[in-house]
């Protein structure tokens, strides 16, 4: 939710009227059959869980990656199964693909374990190594052996957000757990430091049995925020941003056991380590469920309704479900689900229904930046925001690039410059700036949305000089400024520059 | 003579600043308001245009002569990230060798900041000019908030040409702390504090070349004549 102090940029909004284009995905005469939707990138590609023949078990039930009509299914290596849980995958948009998969051990016991495929070649990850001194964990003269992991998303420089548990050490004993960013070639335990207060518990927590959390001992009977032995689930963002939930403790005999009402708060812990709850208001409790690259928060809450967090405070979507949100701070969902839902899509505190082309039903299973969204049911389609393109306006603009400078306050890079209208004509708004090409270390940040219409595809853009529709950047005039870039990496940011204008899809 | 005119050629090349003459600016900012408000931390930054090969080492800024005004002074113990280099007590030195190359170290502000900026200015292959820029972080390490793009008091971007693009920036409107832009201005044109390094090595070839020329032509007068040109 951070504030954006961009001073080139106007946010557009792409309108909720929009009209779309729909695509099977089950191309006709496919072996595969779509059980599920998985993840959406930018560039079009669905990552799906297939059947095969129709047969959706055992070897046949496996991940692939749908790409302009076409299903490539991704290797499963030999030894390993698929999990066909869709909270466990994602993709970006080099297309790599992150996912778990399980392996039975010695003693029939199933562990996980997280795979990267990058260019359709499965990788295995190592489990996060949280073994060791001072480390509860313990893994020598094991019960059970071996760590067991699971993903839960990638970020657009491939960074991996998942969590490891090792087993007890002895029958009956703690079992432990952590999540974790995995960088490429290094983990970042995520701690739990504030949990319980004075006598906190150390990373990675004890799983099972939970031990009570000190400050327990001296409150009233019910759940406190902040009062925790878990953090389950998590979300990352492209400036490795994590998002969890904590499940609060309850508190009080017989302290804890399953079936006991438990609240949930979620917090985000920044790349530095330090974290914050997201306020709750009047909600007793909330899941969390992803987090954007400008801090705009989507979760739930049970009886299923959509949260939002943005920077105008906490959303209340009422009865609803299903919902996924982009980098634009856009949000589609369904409403009502037990009474006839509609899909609809919420931004800026506004909702409208989704205009569903003839023959297609079901419900929202994801959504990108360029605003195309899969729906599914029995069938699953790709929904493409229908119209005419903007006009490509760079040969009549001149781009001047200052150079970049790293502002320790937002801890982007900003790229300063400025753009001249050098034709003889008004160039028309909004006047969007395209970042082509961009270095797989990087991502634009604070988007307007990203490009659908003209080749590449799936560039994220900004539009800059608050031009809106009807208005004009007049010939001679300029608009400066900059726009930030998040580079975790610090390793450089190379791309190319395209300017489109008017009207129309981008 | 022709011989003359080729060890010219080589130590033109090897020695000569060529297009890559720098330029010497001072630099003088009015910090009286920061007085009394505890450490402030200068940060210098020469971010290259993209981090790729082509767009790497190919310009230097070297800062010193730093004076702080009086009751003014460097707290030592700066922080140095990729081509960076120095103290502010001794000078410092930013090279785009890597991306992010940035130099910052606390200060203790007097009435008035000077130094002096002395940088090359060579346009990036890749389009994205190399910038140097000066902010003042307060104690949380954030930046005191300018008019600039990026919270900056100075951009001096390089982009070739016949001089660096240099872009002033006072404090933000409503800052706790209302600082006026910097003076920045230019010395001379500077003597290059180093061979550059393409025409630093195409010079020395050449000169290479001809030592081996004459070494030839040497071999060729004392052993056995063989046809060919003869120099």
């Amino acid at each position: 939710m951070r504030l954006l102090s961009i001073l080139l940029i106007a946010a557009g909004a792409a309108s909720a009227a929009t009209s779309y284009t729909a695509t099977n995905l089950e191309p006709a005469g496919s072996p595969y059959q779509v059980a599920n939707v998985l993840a959406l990138n930018n560039r079009g590609q669905v990552l799906v869980d297939l059947c095969t023949n129709g047969n959706c078990t055992g070897a046949n039930r496996l991940p692939g990656v749908w790409s302009n009509g076409v299903i490539t299914p991704l290797p499963i290596p030999s030894g390993y199964s698929y999990i066909a849980q869709p909270s466990y995958y994602g993709i970006n948009d080099s297309g790599t693909v992150v996912g778990s998969l399980e392996i039975p051990a010695a003693n029939n016991v199933l562990y996980d374990h997280v795979f990267v495929w990058t260019n359709g070649v499965p990788n295995i990850l190592p489990d996060a190594p949280l073994l060791g001194a001072g480390n509860i964990c313990s893994n020598s003269g094991a019960y059970q052996s071996g760590g067991s992991s699971i993903s839960y998303g990638i970020n657009a420089a491939g960074h991996i957000v998942g969590t490891t548990s090792y087993p007890s050490s002895t029958p009956g004993g703690p079992s432990c757990r952590a999540n974790w960013v995995y960088n490429g070639s290094t983990f970042r335990v995520l701690e739990y430091g504030p949990f319980s207060g004075a006598g906190s518990l150390n990373w990675p927590y004890p799983e099972w049995p939970f031990p009570i959390p000190a400050p327990c001992q001296s409150l009233p009977l019910g759940a406190y925020p902040g009062v925790s032995s878990l953090a389950f689930g998590a979300a990352l963002n492209d400036a490795d941003v994590v998002l969890q939930t904590e499940q609060n403790y309850f508190c009080g005999p017989p302290y804890t056991s399953p079936g006991v009402p438990w609240g949930s708060d979620p917090f985000v812990t920044q790349a530095n380590n330090t974290y914050s709850f997201l306020p709750l208001g009047s909600l007793a409790g909330a899941t969390g469920t992803s987090v954007n690259n400008v801090g705009d928060v989507l979760g739930s809450i049970d009886p299923s309704h959509v949260i939002i967090w943005d920077n105008n405070g906490i959303h209340d979507l009422g009865p609803s479900g299903y919902g996924y949100m982009n980098q634009v701070g856009q949000v589609v969902y369904l409403t009502c689900e037990t009474c006839g839902g509609e899909v609809t899509m919420w931004q800026n505190g506004v909702s409208a229904p989704v205009q569903l082309p003839s023959g297609v039903a079901g419900v929202p299973a994801a959504l990108n930046d360029a605003g195309q969204i899969v729906i599914s049911s029995a069938a699953s389609y790709l929904l493409t925001p229908a119209g005419p393109c903007a006009q490509d306006v760079t040969s009549q603009v001149q781009i001047t690039r200052t150079g970049f400078r790293y502002n320790h306050s937002t801890g982007l890079f900003n790229l300063i410059g400025s753009v001249t209208n050098t034709s003889g004509s008004p160039i028309q708004g909004p006047i969007s700036l395209v970042v082509d090409n961009l270095s797989p270390n990087a991502s634009l940040d604070g988007i307007s949305g990203a490009t659908l219409c003209e080749v590449p595809q799936g560039s994220p853009y900004i539009n800059i000089g608050n031009i809106g529709a009807g208005q004009a950047l007049a010939p001679g005039a300029s608009i400066s400024g900059s726009i930030e870039f998040i580079d975790t990496a610090q390793a450089g940011i190379a791309y190319t520059l395209r300017v489109l204008a008017g009207q129309g899809n981008r | 003579m022709k011989r003359t005119r080729l060890w010219l050629l080589g130590l033109a090349l090897c020695c000569a600043p060529a297009d890559r003459a720098d330029t010497l600016y001072t630099f003088s900012m009015d910090t009286a308001p920061l007085v009394g408000n505890g450490l402030f931390t200068l940060d210098f930054q020469l971010l290259d245009g993209s981090g790729l090969p082509m767009d790497l080492n190919n310009n230097t800024v070297a800062l010193s002569g730093f004076g702080f005004g009086a009751g003014g002074s460097a707290s030592g113990g700066g922080t140095a990230t990729g081509g960076a280099s120095g103290a502010l007590a001794l000078g410092v030195t930013l090279s785009d060798s890597s991306f992010f190359n940035e130099y910052y170290e606390s200060f203790s502000p007097g009435a008035l900041l000077t130094f002096t900026i002395d940088t090359t200015n060579v346009a990036d292959p890749g389009g994205t000019p190399d910038l140097f820029t000066v902010a003042i972080l307060d104690s949380n390490g954030f930046e005191l908030p300018t008019t600039g793009p990026a919270s900056e008091f100075l951009d001096v971007s390089l982009a070739g040409g016949a001089s660096p693009q240099v872009s002033v920036f006072g404090s933000a409107p409503g800052s706790v702390y209302a600082l006026s832009a910097p003076e920045v201005q230019v010395e001379s044109p500077a003597a290059a504090p180093e061979p550059p390094p393409v025409w630093g090595v195409l010079g020395v070839l050449v000169l290479l070349w001809i030592g081996r020329w004459r070494s030839g032509r040497s071999r060729r007068r004392h052993g056995p004549v063989t046809s060919g040109p003869l120099g």
